[in-house]
């Protein structure tokens, strides 16, 4: 089974069109993968409830095929909490989507520490979009894994080009740190897998941008490492299923 | 040299951005890097130095490269280095290499320590002028290696032409698009870029702006020359684009 940790459904953002949940879909039946988690991006740049409500519905679409992870904005507050305790429990969401960037909020603040505190109570992951400045540096969203060794996180992108190595250093120095091929340079991944195995890593494409080329891009990524079909198999979705534990996805026993 | 390119049907495969030679995290010789163009179907390929030698030990670099060009002198295009921080002595590296036969010249202010905008850099474009070759250089990193100091560059030296690495990916991608529109002499390379991006930015500059890379060893030719083959663009832009435009600015086929 394929399971695609990291896609965004949204209408239009910096130029580039979305297709919608129904070419997903398809786009997933034309590169056999099973199910993909769905993430907004509106959300981010604007009403994060609007977001989240609007994945809601996409989920409903296509219940058998997609999971979604929330968001909310950390200058809520307790409003923010109560969203991210509303979308787990109430809408069957299975993390949290944080991109410090387009929402520009720095992850080292306190107004962060009750909602990794909420995601802890509620056993679910948090994934950070990483890798870029100012405010998603690799190792400021490592500073979370120093503060809260419990909490599972989820560096998104592995620290893209210039920031793999900050990825491969916080993920030896914490054993909560996951990390996410998607769009992590090749070499950057084949290194990541030899260091850690599949066992911390996930397989993510970014989907949802642009046609389903961009789904087609990350999945050969992955299919050309040259690792481990025990590795492969985890990267491909064992991971995700289990930090995230994915409803209708066996995780027991060895991938 | 390459007078069998010409005519060749029903186009050729260049591949603008290669490295090749020995390095700490992954090294790739000319030979391994000509069995996977025999792959996958590349007729030529730029090929420049490592980090190591973009950094220091220029010299050391650039001869690497002559040797593998001079061996394969159909199939590989050799760019040299050079720091700008050596000042005269890497105006004197340079000229060598170009004078040996080298046909253009990388720069990654990132690895080399200065920012693409600084007048540090002028001297190696003036020989790059006086030569008539063009510059490669790396883009996407923050504040050291972004499209819009390319852009600055590239309007001091308007008869030099400019590959803009990696179209900004992945923080400034925002940025190629409008510097690439600002200064006929930029040219987008596509290695590590999004294909959602790729397929607007080549409809709204033309598929002469844009050069496929894959930036071996990096990424993985394969998936980078897939990408672009399935890219959906016209016909004539995907000629230029997969090395009609190459074969111009190095002059293939006319030595």
């Amino acid at each position: 089974m394929i399971i695609d940790s990291h896609t965004h459904l949204f209408s239009e953002f910096a130029g580039v069109k979305c297709e919608g949940p129904a070419a997903l879909v398809r786009a997933m039946d034309e590169n056999d993968v099973d199910k993909s988690i769905l993430c907004t991006l509106e959300g981010f740049i604007g009403d994060a409830q609007a977001g989240n409500e609007q994945l809601r519905r996409w989920v409903q679409e296509f219940p058998d095929r997609f999971y979604a992870f929330c968001t909310v904005s950390p200058y809520d507050g307790q409003r923010a909490v109560e969203e991210l305790r509303r979308c787990v429990e109430s809408c069957g969401m299975r993390g949290l989507k944080l991109h410090p960037w387009l929402q520009a909020f720095s992850v080292v603040r306190p107004y962060m520490f009750p909602i990794v505190e909420e995601c802890i109570r509620l056993d679910v992951p948090l994934v950070f979009h990483d890798g870029s400045p100012p405010y998603s540096t690799t190792f400021q969203i490592a500073y979370l894994a120093d503060m809260y060794p419990e909490a599972n996180i989820i560096l998104a992108h592995s620290g893209l080009m210039d920031m793999w190595r900050a990825a491969l250093q916080a993920a030896r120095r914490h054993s909560n740190i996951y990390l996410s091929s998607c769009t992590c340079p090749y070499f950057a991944v084949q290194r990541l897998v030899e260091e850690f195995g599949g066992s911390r890593m996930m397989f993510g494409s970014d989907g949802g941008f642009g046609t389903s080329l961009q789904l087609t891009y990350e999945l050969m990524k992955v299919q050309r490492l040259d690792v481990s079909e025990t590795d492969r198999a985890q990267l491909l979705g064992g991971t995700i299923a289990r930090i995230a534990r994915l409803p209708g996805v066996s995780t027991g026993g060895a991938p | 040299m390459f007078g069998h390119l010409q005519g060749r049907p029903p186009f050729v495969i260049i591949d603008a951005h290669c490295h090749i030679g020995p390095d700490r995290d992954r090294s790739l010789s000319a030979e391994q890097l000509l069995r996977q163009m025999d792959e996958f179907g590349v007729d030529v390929a730029v090929v420049c130095p490592m980090d190591r030698h973009i950094a220091v030990d220029n010299a050391e670099g650039n001869a690497l490269i002559l040797e593998a060009q001079r061996a394969h002198p159909d199939r590989l295009v050799g760019f040299a280095t050079a720091n700008p921080w050596y000042g005269e002595r890497a105006v004197q590296t340079l000229r060598g290499a170009l004078g040996e036969g080298l046909r253009g010249l990388k720069l990654n202010s990132f690895v080399q320590g200065f920012t693409l905008n600084d007048e540090l850099a002028h001297p190696l474009v003036d020989v790059c002028e006086e030569y008539g070759v063009p510059i490669y250089c790396h883009t996407g990193t923050a504040c050291s290696a972004m499209p819009l100091q390319l852009l600055e560059l590239a309007r001091t030296f308007p008869d030099v032409t400019f590959l803009c690495g990696h179209c900004g990916y992945p923080d400034f991608w925002y940025d190629s698009l409008p510097a690439a529109q600002l200064s006929p002499n930029i040219l987008l390379e596509t290695s590590h870029f999004m294909p959602a991006c790729l397929e607007p930015y080549t409809q709204e500059l033309g598929g002469s702006r844009v050069c496929f890379g894959s930036n071996s060893p990096w990424s993985d030719l394969m998936i980078e020359l897939e990408k672009v083959k399935r890219l959906d663009i016209s016909e004539a832009d995907r000629v230029a684009v997969l090395g009609g435009n190459l074969a111009s600015l190095l002059k293939l086929g006319e030595t």
